[in-house]
């Protein structure tokens, strides 16, 4: 038996609809938020190139003139650096000289070298004198040590003797006079 | 009209949900990151000349005012070792300090200064000479330490070859901006 009842109302679910309309209209606002993104940098990147065109020669005058800063600031630094670190031979040797009686006559043989060793030859040189030479150059400052290497006779007809010492040197404590 | 959940419902909404975020990552990934990332580059480029701009007013007579300044260094700390102005120099003092020069030799080029900067760099030099005086050595060594151009003497060594004759060597380091 066929029963049909045409006032009966069939319910529609509409949640199919709702969720496709959602997908859409998301897919929708990925498709425009890319769009506008891409146009928003494009144009962003035009302006940029635009500025950086315009403004060439005076970006490249700016950056000479930087350099030539940064090139003034550092040799100025280093000048001063080369000053403070210049190895301070005139004052050591004038005064290992001058603390030795008739230095410039006696010292034969001189040798200073910037690792802070002076090599001397002393001739005619009696060996009291010889002594005092030592104590004397032992007091200078940046004198750290006196090592005696040898003595010899120079003639037979007087006392006086050929030295041959090695001074230590501490070259610092100068350099650091100097910079006080 | 009705919602009706159902398990089938949950199900596509959970699809569409992972093919939005995919869309969205591959989009952003493919689409928009380049063209970002470019367009950062070019206005951290902008900023940056724009500040280099601000900072160093771009003007011609600027630029001159510090080349002169500069040019004023180079009388002491030139580019290149500018040797010729330096032994022309040693020969003068020499002169006036009694004190002959027999050679003049090239030791070492282009060290280094690590402690400065790798810009700077020196030349070593030894130098033989004679004189009647070693006082005349240390006249030398003193007026050589006191012109501005720094000459750094890190070796002195002389000896008595005759009557009133003493021959001697100093080395000495010239430093200059490669």
């Amino acid at each position: 038996m066929l029963n049909i009842n045409f006032f009966e109302k069939k319910e529609i679910n509409i949640l199919p609809y709702i969720i496709n309309t959602i997908f859409l209209v998301s897919l929708l606002g990925l498709g425009v938020y890319f769009l506008t993104a891409r146009m928003y940098y494009g144009h962003t990147i035009d302006d940029k190139n635009e500025w950086i065109n315009a403004n060439n020669e005076q970006v490249s005058l700016s950056r000479q003139i930087s350099q030539m800063d940064h090139l003034i600031d550092q040799s100025i630094d280093a000048q001063n650096t080369l000053t403070e670190n210049q190895y301070p031979m005139n004052i050591i040797t004038e005064d290992i000289i001058s603390v030795i009686p008739d230095g410039i006559n006696r010292v034969a043989s001189f040798q200073l070298i910037e690792s802070g060793q002076v090599s001397l030859i002393l001739e005619n040189t009696e060996s009291t004198m010889g002594q005092k030479i030592v104590e004397e150059l032992e007091y200078l400052p940046f004198v750290t040590k006196v090592q005696f290497l040898y003595a010899e006779k120079q003639n037979e007809e007087n006392n006086q003797l050929r030295y041959e010492l090695v001074i230590n040197l501490n070259e610092s404590i100068i350099i650091e006079e100097e910079l006080k | 009209m009705t919602i009706k959940w159902t398990r089938e419902s949950i199900l596509v909404i959970l699809t569409g949900i992972m093919v939005l975020v995919g869309v969205f990552y591959y989009g952003r990934h493919y689409i928009v990151q380049p063209i970002e990332e470019e367009a950062q580059t070019l206005t951290n480029t902008v900023q940056a000349q724009q500040s280099l701009i601000d900072t160093y007013s771009p003007e011609k007579s600027l630029l001159v005012d510090y080349e002169n300044t500069f040019s004023k260094i180079e009388t002491y700390l030139p580019k290149g070792v500018q040797v010729a102005d330096a032994l022309v120099k040693l020969e003068q003092l020499a002169e006036t300090s009694n004190v002959s020069i027999i050679n003049i030799s090239r030791l070492e080029e282009q060290q280094s200064l690590e402690e400065i900067s790798e810009e700077f760099v020196k030349d070593i030099y030894a130098v033989q000479m004679t004189s009647d005086s070693p006082t005349n050595f240390f006249h030398l060594i003193s007026h050589l330490m006191n012109e501005k151009r720094v000459w750094n003497i890190t070796l002195l060594s002389y000896e008595k070859s005759g009557k009133n004759l003493y021959t001697g060597t100093i080395n000495f380091e010239l430093y200059y901006i490669d």
